[in-house]
């Protein structure tokens, strides 16, 4: 998985999130060298961007494995469990 | 009696008479619902209970709270076991059965052995909280597992779109109702896991108690205990608790709940990002800031502001150096000096005494030579005056003075042959009075038997 750290593109959400974070967190520690540290930063706001970009561009998923879903209904139907409760 | 029917009562008096008699009957009955009125709102839930085989039925009312406390859903047709009193609405004069509690019919024995299978179970350890699974921050992949139809499957769906449509969504659609349903969960569960989920949530929509059975199979619940990534279970409503539902991770109380309990908030992750983003910039430009105050720091130091402040150390010590150094060479000068003076007399005095000897001798020797000089110079002084005057007699002016001349060449060179001169030369003639300067005419030699020798000279 570390190999895939700088593919940002290879990156899933959630290892993009944490190479983020472990950006961070050894920005925060302040033990970096200057010329480092920019590094990092660049990385970082980078790496910021696709993620915002990955979350803003999201679209679900579905992958039905098995029998077969009925006619979804329309988002504005209200959440059954909701009204029930 | 008899006495008390002749006098008429009034309807309310009447009525209350029959509430105190109704209201001492406490029974328990069992009967199949006809109606059913359980409105939001409403201070009760009202219904019918009926007994076909007699053509009876008994109007049923349960007040609220005790119906929610008793938390069985049930629907008309369900056979009721009820306990409770009757009880007369004066209003209407109407005779109601009050319940106070209520049971699905045959489902004490259910609900028995569901609670020592739950028993034997948490025996075991199958529901100890360290046994729970974390649930994955940021899942990639969510199994769903219920029925493909009915509202469950899309307020997941729904559920998940809404707060983090990053991630994937494997859906199992198995038959949830039914004698087979605990296999075809198991299946399920198994396929989503196979297909990679990272968790997976277990759910249906409400139904009454027999429909929620197949959540409450043993073998499901030990597949569910067993299964290799989180579960989280979202059965039915509130009150519903199934055996699925204490094995699982995290039990959620409906679908929607479940989905809301995988999925983070999309908008927490992005004010997290954005709160990530502020710390990123934040620890750079701190990090700059010490860089710039280090600077600073090394800027002011003494070596940079008062470079010289480095050597004063250095520089006192020399100090000191020098001070001692001239307190310590005035003192070996002096005695350097002393030595030297006292070198110096005795050079003196050994000098003198070197000298005295031979200043005496040199003395001595002087005043003999005073004394003996005179008498070794007179016999000499003496002789030279007879030599005077013997030289005066052969000096060549006394010849010339007798009338002889001597004749000297251009070059002072006396002549005294022909040889010495040729003609055409110059020559003077010196005489006892002067020189006569004379040019050679020519030369004749003279006779070889000793004759006279002859020169003849032309005066100039």
């Amino acid at each position: 998985m570390a190999d895939t750290m700088n593919a940002k593109e290879d990156m899933t959400f959630k290892q993009g999130m944490d190479e983020l974070e472990r950006i961070v967190a050894s920005l925060e520690s302040g033990e970096m060298e200057l010329e480092q540290s920019l590094d990092a930063y660049a990385k970082g706001v980078k790496l910021l961007g696709a993620l915002q970009n990955k979350l803003d561009a999201a679209e679900q998923q579905v992958q039905v494995l098995m029998g077969q879903l009925a006619q979804a209904p329309e988002d504005d139907v209200q959440d059954s469990t909701l009204s029930k409760a | 009696m008899a006495a008390e029917a002749s006098k008429p009562l009034s309807v309310g008096a009447a009525l209350q008479l029959a509430k105190r008699q109704l209201e001492g009957i406490a029974v328990r009955i069992v009967g199949e619902v006809s109606e059913l009125s359980n409105k939001p709102g409403y201070a009760a839930v009202y219904f019918t209970l009926k007994d076909g085989k007699e053509n009876a039925s008994l109007p049923c009312l349960m007040w609220m709270n005790r119906f929610k406390q008793a938390g069985v859903a049930f629907k008309v047709g369900d056979v009721l076991d009820v306990t409770g009193r009757f009880s007369l609405y004066a209003a209407k004069g109407r005779m109601n059965f009050e319940v106070a509690s209520l049971a699905l019919a045959g489902e004490g024995d259910i609900r028995l052995r569901i609670a020592n299978l739950a028993k034997k179970l948490e025996a075991e350890g199958l529901m100890r909280a360290e046994a729970k699974r974390a649930l994955p921050r940021l899942p990639e992949r969510i199994g769903l597992v219920t029925s493909p139809r009915g509202a469950a499957v899309y307020d997941v769906l729904r559920t998940l779109r809404r707060r983090y449509p990053c991630a994937e969504v494997l859906v199992a659609g198995v038959p949830v109702e039914g004698k087979d349903a605990p296999l075809h969960l198991m299946a399920g569960l198994d396929e989503v896991c196979a297909a990679g989920a990272e968790v997976v949530l277990l759910v249906r929509g409400g139904g009454s108690f027999e429909d929620l059975m197949p959540f409450n199979d043993e073998a499901l619940a030990r597949h569910i205990a067993a299964m290799t990534v989180p579960v989280v279970t979202g059965i039915g409503h509130e009150p519903d608790t199934s055996i699925a539902d204490m094995v699982a991770d995290v039990r959620a109380s409906t679908p929607t709940a479940a989905a809301e309990a995988v999925a983070p908030d999309i908008r927490d992750i992005q004010q997290a990002l954005h709160g990530t983003g502020r710390r990123m910039g934040f620890a750079e430009s701190a990090l700059i800031s010490q860089c710039a105050n280090q600077l600073m720091q090394v800027r002011t130091t003494p070596l940079f502001t008062d470079p010289l402040s480095l050597m004063r150390d250095e520089a006192q010590m020399l100090d000191d150096l020098a001070r001692r150094l001239e307190s310590a060479i005035p003192d070996s000068l002096k005695e350097s000096q002393q030595g030297l003076s006292r070198a110096r007399m005795a050079l003196v005095a050994k000098g003198q005494t070197l000298i005295a000897g031979p200043a005496m001798d040199v003395l001595r020797a002087r005043t003999t030579l005073r004394s003996v000089g005179p008498s070794l110079i007179r016999p000499k002084r003496e002789r030279a005056s007879v030599m005077a005057a013997a030289l005066e007699g052969l000096s060549p002016l006394g010849v010339l003075a007798r009338g002889y001349a001597a004749a000297f060449t251009e070059e002072g060179r006396v002549i005294s042959s022909i040889h010495a001169v040729s003609a055409g030369e110059r020559m003077d003639v010196h005489v006892s009075d002067g020189t006569i300067a004379c040019v050679v005419s020519h030369v004749t030699e003279d006779e070889p038997q000793g004759g006279e020798e002859r020169a003849e000279w032309q005066i100039r």
